[in-house]
């Protein structure tokens, strides 16, 4: 067994960790990071495609372009890194934590840090999770394992494919497959609008005439030793209609139906999860509820682009360097979601200072009004040309928007809607 | 020339396989598909049921109260995971207590020890996590839970380590017998010859009597859909929870997996289909209902898998074990549905009894080694305990499969042992059997496959050939 | 005359636009909110461009391919030619982000996305760290 002791270990070396190592590393904390591939970059190296990186470079960059930039600068800024090494399990100990990883290269390894920050990012929801019916085939694959086998791996995993889900993953994995030669029967979404971007829509669906099935799902998956064909049915006041069924050979089946945040780490070390977000409820600086323990980027809430979780594990860090050097909590003031907001995150606002958060819709709406409520009263409303559950909203707020002293009657507290 | 070929390599197959290798005799085991237990066995709800559900005038009831018996010392020498963790029948209304009444007095009479029927209070103390409608129930602290493909895995490499050769991919196709022995053709052209053949060939038993001229009856696949609950699953409960049966079926049940998720089900429906093994979405709602009407924190939040199961039933209902009246030196093990694991061990006994009595000679070999070299698992140690096993082999320390903590080391021990598809190497070693199901571990368990014994990703499969992963790589004929 | 209705993917504002293209040449394009979207509209019918993010085969068995990208949008059409050209190809490594893998295709450059094999990280343990210098927020 070796042992180590750092100021903060990281959890994760993908674009939450790598952004939130650095920032750390700036403030002269000692950081680690562990990261279970064999390389940094996370995700992000599998997804071959452009259009990262908007917001943060100013550059239309693809997903290892992106991971490169904060690459890069970890080798040379004294992080020290364990590859191909797996965190088992997360305790107290004093006024720190014990982490202990496995790896090849080192075996055992104790951690002891004042810090840890999670960000293990999401796995996906897959087949089982929804009760597809049927057979279990080969051929059926999660959208982001088929993005692996194809990218990185340099296979090819079908020939003619079904999509199950029009969230961005499913619609670039559509585009992809189509690239690699097989031919994309259709692509089934069980919402009546797609949930993707209209972006990705076009230029991956649109642009090679591929069925976009709207408001239907899958019902069943047929086969038995390799996928043989689906059935899909269209929804009549959200229960499938099977008489109206029509089934789609195939050999694969891709699902693309949702990331679930990849808490079981947090919870086993006593972290509580917000249910709005299935990631660990955090207030104004991103600590959990378990002291010296932070969390950030989809660990924390599934993002849509990666320059928002650059950015909140960036923050996310200057909190902990905030919290290392000892610095007060802060007065933390509880956020809560409101009509038609999904939850908002950081579950809580320190009141003194300038704060970002995020927040997702449960709607669809054209010209809709988000307010920040203090006890019903508006302090802050901001005019939304359209929003859907699938674009997350930034929500800046400044010092004193909401006021210290609240009375102490407040029940309600503060509350971001949108109405 | 083998003194004994056993056809299939499901559950009772492979403990008869075992029984025998204890003897002088050279044997063949002879398996359809691409590893052991990937019929009917796979699918086992993983029960070591306690004696209480069959008539005692059933060949079933007597099998299943020594099998019973013998799985302490199974485990012992063979390592396979198991615990005895109680088995209670819940009843709701005293229409049900009547039959929680006749099922121990069967019980009793079976020679199930312990056998207790208990009242509200006590049941409730036994099993907190049942509904408050419980109005009282049995208690059979000799039920257990198994793994149940573990289990088939671990007799059958107990087998093979005293001398039984092991034949995969070994369809069955055409037999003949020539006074003296069976030559057996299998469906690819490679032949065995047999002094005597035990069929137990699970849901094509019938196939392979008429294939020998033995006795004529139609197997008739009854399939049940189970559903499993990821661990830490909301309503786990700490014993085996039965409803009241009824007349064709136990019902569907709450169980406690051995390895700490939660599995409902098995429904049971006649299926003229002996390949269809789908799941359906009517299903899982009436799982769902009859199992949260006994234990209501059951929850459909937490399903990470659904599969079914055939059983292989027989009019009748009881097991068909016994020397063929038609066809010479063939004994036929059909029927074997449950508690056909159970009963296993005893299986095999009666097997080897019954051939014994026909003329079989039988010498006990002095070195008939019971047990196999106990597997190492990383989940199973504190980490302080690892080093140790880390020096050993560092991979140990690598970890593939994420959601049951399976590392590299043991993927590589299964791949070894010849378990190279990846369903085989998921009953071994439980990698893709947790939440992800797979999405994370997959690729590498594929990489090791290929790595270990240079097969091409491409030819790595799911279950055997025509289940291949991935149909090509990129730019070789694109 | 033909009506061509399409999103416009500029930028991420997605602006559907109407593109009409009738019999004398004239081009149409109503509904972008810049002149991106009237320039996107117009090459939409006359000559669609895209920029294209694939993976070339490598020698590796550790890494058997290499993301690569082109640098700017190249004509639909010849997609298809891109891509057989890198499928036909072997790389060996390494290579690393923005080195060229063919210096002219249809007037821009592909290069790689990614540099493998992967630098090597300094190594850790304890003499690592302290050769790094760390230091301790007091």
């Amino acid at each position: 067994m070796i042992q180590r002791s750092v100021d903060a270990l990281v959890i994760g070396g993908g674009s939450a960790g790598l952004a939130a190592a650095l920032r750390l590393r700036e403030t002269g904390a000692s950081v680690a990071i562990v990261e279970r591939d064999p390389y940094l970059g996370g995700i992000l190296l599998q997804c071959i495609h452009s259009g990262f990186g908007l917001h943060e470079f100013g550059e239309d960059l693809t997903g290892p372009e992106y991971a490169e930039r904060f690459i890069g600068p970890v080798r040379t800024a004294g992080i020290e890194v364990y590859l191909d090494a797996t965190v088992m399990s997360i305790g107290a100990n004093g006024g720190g934590h014990t982490v202990t990883a496995l790896s090849r290269a080192q075996g055992v390894i104790q951690f002891t840090a004042r810090a840890v920050v999670l960000a293990m990012g999401c796995r996906e929801r897959n087949r089982g999770n929804i009760a597809i019916a049927g057979t279990r085939p080969a051929g059926v694959f999660t959208a982001g394992l088929a993005q692996r086998l194809v990218n990185i791996e340099g296979c090819i995993p079908g020939r003619e494919v079904v999509i199950i889900g029009s969230g961005d993953i499913g619609l670039i994995m559509a585009r992809r497959l189509t690239l690699v030669g097989c031919s994309v029967r259709a692509v089934v979404e069980i919402q009546p609008y797609p949930s993707g971007s209209a972006r990705n829509i076009a230029q991956c669906v649109s642009d090679y005439s591929i069925p976009l099935y709207l408001g239907h799902v899958v019902s069943r998956i047929d086969g038995r030793d390799r996928v043989e064909a689906v059935d899909v049915a269209p929804l009549v006041e959200g229960h499938p209609d099977h008489a109206r069924s029509f089934r789609i050979p195939c050999d694969t089946v891709l699902l693309s139906v949702g990331l679930i945040p990849e808490n079981e780490l947090s919870r086993a070390a006593g972290v509580v999860l917000n249910e709005g977000t299935a990631g660990p409820l955090v207030d104004g600086n991103f600590m959990t509820g378990v002291k010296g323990m932070f969390a950030c980027g989809n660990v924390l809430h599934v993002h849509d682009l990666v320059d928002f979780v650059t950015e909140e594990s960036r923050r996310c860090a200057e909190r902990v360097a905030a919290y290392l050097s000892g610095a007060p909590d802060g007065t933390m003031v509880r956020l809560s979601p409101g009509s038609n907001v999904r939850y908002v995150v950081p579950s809580a606002c320190d009141v003194d200072r300038a704060n970002v958060f995020f927040l997702r819709p449960l709607v669809v709406k054209n010209d809709a009004l988000l307010e920040v409520r203090v006890n019903g009263e508006v302090v802050k409303s901001k005019r939304l040309a359209h929003v859907q559950p699938s674009e997350m909203i930034r929500l800046p707020l400044d010092a004193g928007v909401i006021p210290a002293s609240l009375p102490a009657s407040a029940t309600r507290v503060v509350e971001v809607a949108l109405v | 020339m083998f003194d004994v070929a056993i056809i299939g390599a499901g559950v009772s197959g492979a403990a008869i396989a075992r029984r025998l290798s204890s003897y002088r005799l050279s044997v063949a085991l002879l398996e359809r598909c691409a590893d052991v237990s990937f019929g009917v066995s796979k699918a086992n709800s993983g029960i070591i049921h306690a004696g209480f559900h069959h008539a005692p005038t059933s060949l079933k009831a007597r099998l299943e109260i020594a099998g019973n018996r013998a799985f302490d010392v199974l485990q012992a020498e063979l390592g396979f995971p198991f615990r005895r963790a109680g088995i209670i029948v819940a009843a709701f209304s005293w229409e049900e207590m009547k039959v929680v009444d006749h099922l121990y007095t069967q019980g009793v009479e079976n020679g199930a020890p312990g056998l207790e029927v208990v009242g509200r209070d006590r049941i409730l103390a036994l099993e907190p996590t049942l509904s408050e409608d419980v109005v009282g129930g049995l208690f059979a602290p000799s039920g257990g839970i198994v793994e149940p493909y573990r289990f088939v895995i671990a007799l059958v490499e107990s087998a093979v380590a005293n001398g039984v050769q092991l034949r995969l991919l070994w369809e069955a196709a055409a037999a003949r017998w020539d006074g003296q022995a069976w030559t057996v053709r299998s469906a690819s052209g490679d032949s065995v010859e047999a002094r005597w053949v035990v069929n137990a060939a699970g849901l094509r038993a019938d196939t392979v009597s008429s294939l020998f001229g033995a006795e004529s009856f139609t197997i008739v696949a009854r399939k049940g859909e189970e559903f499993i609950l990821d661990r830490g699953a909301r309503g786990l409960p700490s014993h085996v929870i039965f409803p009241v049966p009824t007349r064709n079926s136990k019902g569907v049940l709450v169980i406690p997996t051995v390895e700490g998720t939660v599995m409902l089900g098995p429904t049971a429906e006649e299926d003229p289909d002996k390949d269809d093994t789908s799941t359906t979405p009517e299903n899982l709602d009436r799982v769902f209902q009859l199992a949260t009407r006994m234990v209501p924190r059951i929850s459909k939040r937490d399903i990470i898998t659904a599969f079914a199961g055939l059983r292989p039933t027989l009019p009748g209902d009881d097991f068909f074990i016994r020397l063929s009246a038609c066809a010479p030196h063939f004994v036929q093990v059909a029927g074997i549905q449950s508690p056909g694991l159970t009963a296993s061990p005893a299986i095999a006994e009666y097997v080897k009894d019954l051939l014994k009595g026909a003329g079989l000679t039988l010498t006990e070999k002095t070195d008939w080694n019971p047990r196999i070299s106990p597997r190492e698992h990383t989940r199973d140690h504190a980490p302080w305990e690892l080093d140790r096993l880390v020096e050993k082999d560092p991979a140990f320390a690598h970890m593939v499969c994420r959601c049951e903590t399976v590392s590299e080391a043991e993927v590589v021990e299964a791949i070894r042992k010849g378990h190279t598809t990846l369903d085989g190497i998921k009953y071994y070693t439980r990698a893709g059997m947790g939440r992800c199901q797979g999405g994370f571990c997959t690729y590498r368990v594929m990489q090791l496959v290929a790595r270990e014994t240079g097969m091409p990703l491409e030819r790595i499969t799911k279950h055997g050939p025509g289940s291949e992963i991935v149909k090509g790589r990129l730019g070789s004929g694109t | 005359m033909s009506v061509k209705e399409l999103v416009c993917i500029a930028c991420p504002m997605a602006c559907r636009l109407t593109v009409s293209h009738d019999a004398g040449g004239e081009i149409r394009v109503t509904g972008n909110r810049c002149p991106r979207g009237e320039a996107y509209g117009r090459e939409e019918i006359l000559a669609p461009r895209r920029i294209v993010t694939a993976v070339v085969p490598t020698e590796s068995l550790a890494f058997p391919c290499a993301p690569v990208r082109t640098e700017a949008a190249i004509p639909r059409e010849t997609i298809k030619d891109l891509l057989a050209r890198l499928y036909a190809t072997r790389v060996s490594l390494p290579v690393h982000v923005g080195q060229v893998l063919f210096s002219d295709f249809q007037g821009t450059r592909v290069v790689f996305t990614r540099t493998l094999p992967p630098d090597d990280i300094p190594p850790v343990g304890e003499t690592g760290a302290e050769a790094e210098g760390k230091n301790q927020v007091s």
